[in-house]
């Protein structure tokens, strides 16, 4: 192509044009930018207590301005686009468009007649009417530059003293609790340690030096809230399986005395047994010696006695845990939220059902049946093994019967544990008038203060409410020993409180007792929801193309695809379709018509639902 | 070269005056053709326009419209102010191939008995086949291979057909039992496809005015048979620059399913255009170009005959029938979408 002459000078003069506004677009863009990243240098150089000088800046945005002015103005500019914009100037035929590509070099009389026109209209044609002059597109972008390198470098800069950082406040500590606060706990702790070293029992002794332990922490105030409340509740968690475990041990040693009694050669043994459950310390050998003697005297008696003991420990272990499950079962109905909000890392009490008893537990019963059995064994076979064995499993009794004997402390442990936690929860620990801050808090936002009725009327206040927490006052261990006791009443209203103070969102409402955060809480918001109204919905995802429907195809396509399998329409389809075939064979119609009705047939044929696809559309 | 002025390109400079005058000539012709037309044919203006076009270009026209819109009357005026034979066929079912291309006869004289080719209607310069949708496949294909080979085949004897040799073929869009609508094959044939509209209100009174009065005056030939062809030879000549003829072949892509990125071609196409579609759409560009006075056509023009060239090209799909699509629109909406220049 050698595109010279006027109509070269006339592209040419407007692609300057254009390359001379793109230059002027490209310096306003350039100085735009260098002005925006001049604000922030200015204003991080004022902050530093320095500033730069005028003429650095000045120079700088320039600089911008040159940089984007020859990146923008050295865009290759190709002569079409100035052709393009030369012809919509003229009368937007293409003439000098259709001369640029038809000046050949050997162009043919048409060709040049098209150039020489095109050179013509060219002539007068002003490069200005090809190329308006028009404001910069950056412009505004150039102004909010400015305003912002104006505002780093006028706007005040802060004192260094008052830009100085604050030190970081110090954590909060919560402040060392009044040494009378915690004496009720730290009694019912000193009974417990002394109860278990009477009874010897570790279990008792452990859980007493722990929550030792914790009041300690709590009274010199290195605990938080948080840290305490989840301390005490893994206590309380633990203090409650001890406590099962504890009755159910109970239990099985008084049945197997029981049985012992019920034999007149055992009798002594069984009596002794069943005031070792009182925690008389000697009575473990009494009962040994005596169902030594027992043993050598009266062997096939001890035999029968031993064995009698063994099936009744059988029974009361397995009665306790069915009981202890039933029991569990219905407490877990009226308090979902303690299963809810059991935490694997509360131990023990998360790792099974509350009243199941543990693996642990149930094979060390086990085997003491099993020993039972061996020993009466041994004394049914005339064994001399018998009265060692005998008096083995009499010390075994005898142990037993203490552990369940340090269930009342163990209960007492749980729920001193419970109340205090309680007033943690509510704040009772700390000083009066935050306390009272938080109680007038509650009030004006309608929460109520826990009641501190009875443990009945507690739990009656945690009934209905849906979400709410549990009534902790009705749902003690052994709920009979403790409804209406002051204790229940207070773990009760403690509990109410606590609940009224928790972390969930999701309560509405709250106070006498209904805990908050104590369900595990619905879907996250903008989930998709479940069926919780059990209907059986299905859900289906709808497709609509620019908000009119579907069109005749989709739903004639859609139809197909889910199958018109009922076998009414498939006989009236048969029937139509060999009806429309025999029309179309004796009938002149169209190959194209022909196809439309075949391809209708064929969309609305019979199909099972299964095999149903789109792609018959 | 191009920046010369005309008194420059010597010894070209004749030359260049020689295209100028043609084209001048060019366009007064066919403005006095259209003249001519208009006088007697009310409305239709760009159905004339096209019909005129067609015959500059070689091509043949369908055009498809209700009776009574004037298309007889505007195929006889043509034929008649350019000094054309004329004949009219009028297709029903039992029509057979030999009553449009002609037989061969017995005929007894006195050299004895022989068989002589007796011509059909086919043998004019101006053939108008109405309602062709009402013959059978087998009569429109004899017509359809005589338009495209200019020539018809009796026996073992080949007739060539008296140039310029142009069909216009109707049809009717509404009554469709008992016809034969023609096969794409056949209808691509076809250089354009016009709609007849009804006349305007205006029109109308018009038409009255001249049809219940006194008898017209006669068509008045403005054009001889070898000005036309000459004509025919000038459209040959007019150059198409590459950009132009690349919008064109866009264009042509872009009405194919398999290749278009317009949504609604993929969707409702069935069958795209053919290269005959960028031919038409060309040989139209250029006469529309001529018909302006200007020596190459541009991209407006490729536009204005987008839709006569290429409505009969685009063949739609179950999913556009059964939509309602048209052609038309597709076509438009293409129009809209495709850029001139990449």
């Amino acid at each position: 192509m050698a595109t010279g002459g006027l109509l070269s000078v006339r592209l040419g003069e407007i692609r300057q044009r254009l390359r001379l506004f793109a230059a002027v677009e490209g310096g306003v863009a350039g100085a735009a930018l260098a002005m925006l990243a001049l604000a922030i240098g200015v204003a991080v150089a004022r902050g530093h207590g320095g500033a730069p000088g005028a003429q650095v800046v000045v120079a700088l945005i320039l600089l911008g301005a040159v940089a984007g002015a020859v990146l923008r103005g050295a865009r290759r500019i190709p002569l079409a686009r100035c052709a393009r914009l030369a012809d919509a100037a003229l009368d937007g035929q293409d003439r000098l468009l259709s001369a640029l590509y038809l000046d050949t070099d050997n162009p043919s009389a048409f060709a040049r007649a098209v150039v020489v026109d095109a050179v013509r209209r060219a002539e007068s044609l002003v490069p200005g009417a090809a190329v308006p002059a028009r404001r910069p597109a950056g412009l505004p972008a150039l102004g909010i530059a400015t305003l912002a390198l104006a505002g780093a470098a006028l706007f005040p800069a802060s004192s260094r003293a008052a830009r100085a950082v604050a030190p970081a406040p110090p954590p909060e500590r919560r402040a060392p609790i009044p040494t009378t606060a915690l004496d009720a706990e730290r009694e019912v702790a000193r009974a417990a340690s002394e109860t278990a070293a009477r009874l010897g029992d570790q279990r008792l002794a452990a859980l007493a030096a722990d929550f030792q332990r914790a009041l300690r922490r709590l009274a010199s105030g290195t605990l938080s809230d948080p840290a305490a409340l989840e301390l005490l509740r893994t206590f309380e968690a633990r203090a409650a399986d001890a406590a099962r475990a504890a009755k159910r041990d109970g239990q099985a040693a008084e049945a197997a005395a029981q049985a012992l009694e019920a034999n007149a050669e055992t009798r002594p043994a069984g009596r002794a047994l069943a005031q070792t459950r009182t925690g008389g310390g000697g009575d473990d050998e009494r009962a040994s010696a005596a169902l030594g003697a027992s043993a050598t005297a009266h062997p096939a008696e001890t035999a029968r006695a031993l064995a009698s003991a063994a099936e009744s420990l059988a029974n009361a272990a397995g009665r306790q845990g069915e009981t202890g499950k039933s029991g569990d079962e219905a407490q877990a109905k009226d308090q979902p939220r303690r299963l809810a909000r059991n935490d694997p890392s509360t131990g023990a009490s998360s790792d099974s059902s509350p009243g199941e008893p543990n693996e642990p537990e149930s094979r060390r019963l086990e085997q003491l049946r099993r020993d039972l059995d061996d020993a009466a064994a041994s004394c049914r076979d005339g064994d001399p093994g018998c009265r060692p064995r005998a008096e083995e499993r009499a010390r075994d009794l005898a142990r037993l019967g203490r552990q369940g004997a340090a269930r009342d402390s163990l209960q007492r442990l749980q729920r001193s544990a419970e109340q205090l936690r309680a007033r943690v929860g509510r704040g009772e620990l700390g000083d009066g008038d935050a306390q009272a801050m938080r109680s007038f808090g509650r009030a004006a936002n309608g929460e109520g203060e826990a009641p501190s009725g009875t443990g009945d009327d507690v739990s009656a206040g945690a009934e209905p409410a849906p979400g709410d927490g549990e009534g902790t006052g009705a749902s003690q261990p052994g709920g009979d020993d403790t409804r209406g006791s002051t204790g229940g009443a207070e773990t009760g209203a403690a509990s109410a409180a606590l609940a009224a103070e928790g972390d969930s969102a999701s309560q509405e409402q709250t106070g006498n007792g209904n805990g908050i955060g104590h369900q595990p809480g619905g879907p996250p918001l903008g989930a998709r929801r479940g069926d919780a109204a059990g209907a059986r919905g299905t859900e289906t995802d709808v497709h609509l193309a620019d908000g009119a429907g579907p069109g005749r195809a989709e739903v004639i396509g859609t139809a197909a695809g889910h199958g018109f399998a009922g076998p009414g329409y498939a006989r009236t389809f048969n029937d139509y379709a060999a009806a429309v075939e025999d029309a179309l064979g004796a009938t002149a119609v169209p190959a194209g018509k022909r196809y439309l009705v075949r391809r209708y047939f064929d969309l609305i044929r019979p199909r099972p639902p299964a095999r149903a696809s789109r792609s018959a559309r | 070269m191009s920046g010369a002025r005309p008194s420059e390109l010597d010894p070209d400079a004749e030359a260049v005056a020689a295209v100028a005058a043609a084209v001048s000539a060019f366009r007064a012709d066919l403005d006095r053709l259209l003249s001519e037309v208009g006088r007697r044919l009310v409305g239709q203006a760009d159905v004339a326009g096209a019909v005129a076009s067609a015959l500059l270009a070689g091509g043949h026209v369908l055009v498809e419209g209700v009776p009574g819109l004037g298309k007889t009357l505007l195929v006889r005026t043509t034929a008649a102010a350019m000094d054309l034979t004329f004949s009219r066929v009028q297709f029903t079912p039992d029509l057979m191939p030999a009553d449009v291309l002609g037989t061969n006869l017995i005929v007894d004289d006195a050299g004895g008995r022989r068989f002589e080719f007796q011509k059909g209607p086919i043998f004019a310069h101006v053939v108008l086949a109405d309602e062709i949708n009402r013959a059978t496949p087998k009569t429109q294909s004899a017509l359809l291979e005589a338009m495209q080979e200019q020539s018809v085949t009796v026996g073992k004897q080949t007739y060539a057909l008296p140039p310029p040799f142009f069909v216009l073929a109707t049809q009717n869009p509404i009554e469709m039992e008992g016809t034969y609508p023609l096969p794409e094959a056949q209808l691509d044939r076809f250089l354009f496809k016009l709609r007849a509209l009804p006349p305007t209100g205006a029109e109308l009174h018009q038409i009255l005015d001249r049809t219940t009065g006194a008898p017209e005056e006669a068509t008045r030939v403005v054009l001889g048979r070898e000005r036309l062809l000459e004509m025919r030879a000038l459209v040959r000549q007019v150059p198409v620059a590459r950009p132009i003829q690349d919008f064109v072949v866009r264009l042509v892509e872009a009405t194919d399913p398999s290749r278009s990125s317009l949504a609604e071609v993929t969707r409702f196409v069935r069958y795209g255009s053919s290269p005959r579609g960028a031919q038409a759409l060309i040989l139209g560009a250029k006469i529309e170009a001529l018909r302006a006075g200007r020596f190459a056509p541009s991209f407006a023009d490729v536009r204005r005959v987008a839709l006569p060239a290429l409505r009969h090209r685009v063949l739609l799909n179950f999913d556009g029938e059964a939509e309602g699509i048209t052609a038309d629109a597709l076509i438009d909406k293409l129009l809209a979408a495709l850029p001139e220049m990449p």
